[in-house]
């Protein structure tokens, strides 16, 4: 595997980073929402965001990027991954408690973590283990473990939020292995377009979850 | 419309979409995602003191324990794949060439 440049304390520093911005964006899409509608948010957000990255994209190595129609259809499937992981919240919160579906989503990493050892051997497991139990365990709390919606009505539909959590991790081993031939600027900017392009008709649904599920569920994409 | 929605929106368009994921993808490029994962569960931790700061909401004992366990394991994690990082690196060194 290509080794990256990125030293590990500036990845650290830009993982945070991002974790900040993404939790900032629960109290920014709460503000927004009492201005714009859901459908309103998203679309700008989207074409906002692409605004900006495809000119910095294009400035900076668009002439020298080549797309393979397989490259095309791996950024699109990059795309569908985050949308879905979306989707899959927003569906699965309708028949269990936000609690519960925290607490399931809080198992990501650990998904992750092992998809990862097992499709690009990237870290063995027992580097990650211990962290992840610690952090499951501060997840747990802060979604609320034995209270009022900690079961809901429909627990089998926890298997789908599962998925919902390994459909992210897919997109965050996908990702490594594309950017060791593209950027992250341009995978970040063609999976947003599949994203938002594919996420407006479906946003309506957003309008209906209170703040606490949105915390709760962490939209990894913010 | 009010300026808070546009500050907000500017906040979500240029902060949490732009830079957040390019912020994500060179972390995840960087450590790799069995590392980069554990970062997720500071956006809780996160949105939790953000809404406390700009929106006044009330962070009980419950959550300062679970901030400090979250902060833990993302400690933890990067630590212990340091420890292993370091090991790999000096099998590297101390094995013959071919």
């Amino acid at each position: 595997m290509k080794k990256s440049a990125f030293s590990h304390p500036a990845a650290s520093a830009a993982l945070v980073t991002a974790a900040l911005v993404w939790g900032g964006s629960v109290v920014g899409r709460k503000w927004a929402l009492g201005s714009f509608s859901a459908v309103e948010t998203s679309v700008l957000r989207g074409t906002g965001a692409l605004a900006i990255l495809i000119p910095l994209w294009w400035w900076q190595e668009g002439g020298a990027v080549r797309f393979t129609a397989r490259d095309v259809a791996v950024f699109a499937a990059l795309g569908v991954g985050v949308l879905g992981n979306h989707l899959l919240v927003l569906f699965g919160l309708r028949y269990i408690g936000a609690g519960a579906a925290g607490i399931i989503i809080g198992a990501s990493p650990a998904i992750t973590a092992f998809l990862s050892s097992l499709l690009i051997r990237d870290i063995p497991f027992r580097g990650v283990w211990m962290g992840c139990a610690v952090s499951f365990a501060g997840v747990a709390l802060v979604t609320g473990i034995g209270g009022e919606t900690a079961v809901g009505t429909k627990p089998w539909l926890g298997g789908i939020l599962v998925v919902l959590a390994s459909v992210w991790a897919l997109y965050t081993i996908g990702s490594r292995r594309v950017m060791e031939r593209f950027s992250p600027l341009t995978v970040n900017w063609t999976t947003l377009v599949t994203r938002f392009s594919c996420k407006s008709p479906c946003c309506g649904q957003t309008k209906r979850l209170p703040l606490q599920d949105s915390l709760r569920c962490r939209f990894p994409a913010g | 419309m009010p300026v808070s929605g546009w500050v907000a929106l500017i906040y979500l368009i240029v902060f949490a979409t732009a830079l957040g994921q390019e912020a994500w993808l060179y972390g995840v490029q960087g450590v790799g995602p069995a590392r980069a994962g554990i970062f997720i569960n500071l956006i809780p931790v996160s949105a939790l003191l953000l809404s406390a700061l700009i929106l006044g909401e009330q962070i009980g004992a419950r959550e300062v324990a679970a901030i400090f366990l979250v902060l833990a394991g993302v400690w933890l994690v990067n630590r212990q794949s340091e420890q292993l990082a370091a090991q790999r690196a000096s099998l590297e060194e101390a094995a013959p060439d071919d």
